[in-house]
Formats: C-alpha cells, structure tokens, sequence
C-alpha cells in the first residue's frame, strides 16, 4: 500500500557534491535559513535538525526554526518528538504528492 | 470512471470506485470541527476533503479523526476549527489494487475508508470497508455461478 499526501514541505534531496541524502524541510517562516533533516548516531532520537545560510540569521532564528520544524513533525505523524524516527520523517518524504483532486 | 475492460477488471478497486452510496463532502479548513462532524452524520460520509480558500485541496477529516481530536483536547473541540484536526498524509491504494489487498490495508491500518490515488497523483475518490466487501461478495458469487453453470452445460 502506498503513502499519499497533501503536503510537500518535506522532500529528499541528494548534494551533488557529497552526494549525501537529506530530506528538505521548506518552512513557512520568512528569514533564509534553509532546513535539513538527516540521520544521526549522536542522540537518542536518531535524526537531527540541520540550518544552513548566514551564520547571523541562523543564530537569532534557530530556536524559532527549530520549534517550527518539531511542531511540523509532531502535528503530521501525531506523535511526541521524542517518539519520532528518522523512518517516519523518510515516510513523509516519500509520500505520494496528491496533486490534483477529481470527482468532488 | 473507466469501466471495467475485462473479467480480471471485476477484483480491481477501480470497478468499485464511485458504485458506492458513500459521499464526498468537501469543507473549507475554517469550518469548525462541529460544523464537520454534522456533515459526516448528516449526509452518512466517511471522509470530508478539507480546502482552503484558494480552492487547494489541504487534507482530509475522517469520523476517526473528529474521535481522535475529540479525546485529545476534550472541550477545547469546539474552538477547533477543520484545518486544525485534518488528517495530511493518507494510506491509500491504487485503482489498480485489488479489492483484496484494499481489504488488507484497511485490517491492517484499522480505518474503514480508503483514498484511491493514482500514479500520477490524482485523488480519485475513496473506497470505504462496505464497498469492497459489497465488490468482494459479487467476484464470489460471480465465480460460484460460473462455475454452476459449467457444470450444468457439461452435465
């Protein structure tokens, strides 16, 4: 059975230098900071929130971004962050995009 | 909806899809969740699709999601509005899927309504539990009469 979704916020994205896998968080909030999320050994959850752009901006916007990025996860898989695995965000990222509705 | 082509097109979702008495409403993300939970009661649906107001499909609000929000956040349902309980990602199945493996999916996420999604990633309609088990019925009883009347011809 397949996965589908109304939302594309969540998407993988391969570096084309490291060619490294992460999945893009595409936020709603207006400062440029562009969000991943990959896998990690570092903590007890197993995934781990990266910031990218101006060291400045990231700095005066990281707690923002970051409890935006959390409230995202937990609301989409209704769970408490610290329930939530890598595997479920690459479920979202995987997901089916629904990009047209028929029949209503 | 493409009609059924051949006898195996019988056991596929997509020769159930849209036969069912099960109605899709569509609500706006700034309904209250009272307001969706009358529309599921009153026109007997299972799903309600949930837009915005640029007319942009948002998610879908299941009976089991207005339970769920229900028992989440007890009388504080009340100021919730559609957008806030809507259910974003969806199991789903093909309209190529067999009423089996829909049936499957179903037992095994335990909801009783289904998207039919397509490759290309067009909602189709939903399939709720009775209508799969309504095409489920017809594919037996098809085969058993059938098989009744091989046996007649060759008697």
């Amino acid at each position: 059975m397949q996965t589908a979704t109304f939302s594309d916020e969540l998407i993988y994205y391969t570096d084309p230098q490291s060619r490294e896998e992460e999945i893009r968080f595409s936020h709603s909030l207006r400062c440029e900071i562009r969000v991943t999320i990959c896998e990690t050994k570092e903590n007890n959850v197993g995934w781990k929130i990266n910031m990218h752009g101006n060291p400045r901006i990231i700095e005066a916007f990281k707690r923002e971004v970051f409890y935006h990025t959390v409230e995202y996860l937990e609301r989409r898989l209704r769970k408490k962050v610290n329930r939530i695995n890598y595997s479920d965000i690459e479920k979202l990222a995987n997901a089916q995009l629904i990009r047209t509705v028929s029949r209503f | 909806m493409a009609k059924p082509q051949n006898h195996n097109d019988i056991n596929l979702i997509k020769s159930i899809l849209g036969k069912g008495t099960d109605l899709i409403e569509v609500a706006n993300t700034a309904d209250s969740v009272f307001d969706i939970a009358n529309l599921i009661f009153n026109k007997h649906a299972s799903a309600v699709l949930v837009r915005a107001n640029s007319n942009k499909a948002m998610g879908i609000i299941t009976e089991y999601d207005v339970i769920h929000a229900i028992r989440k956040h007890g009388e504080g349902i009340m100021s919730m509005k559609a957008g806030d309980v809507m259910a974003v990602d969806l199991v789903c199945c093909r309209p190529s899927d067999t009423l089996e493996e829909a049936l499957r999916a179903m037992n095994l996420h335990k909801i009783r309504c289904l998207p039919v999604v397509s490759e290309s990633g067009n909602l189709e309609g939903f399939v709720n539990i009775n209508d799969v088990v309504r095409g489920q019925m017809k594919t037996i009883i098809d085969a058993w009469q059938s098989k009744k009347d091989t046996k007649t011809k060759a008697s």
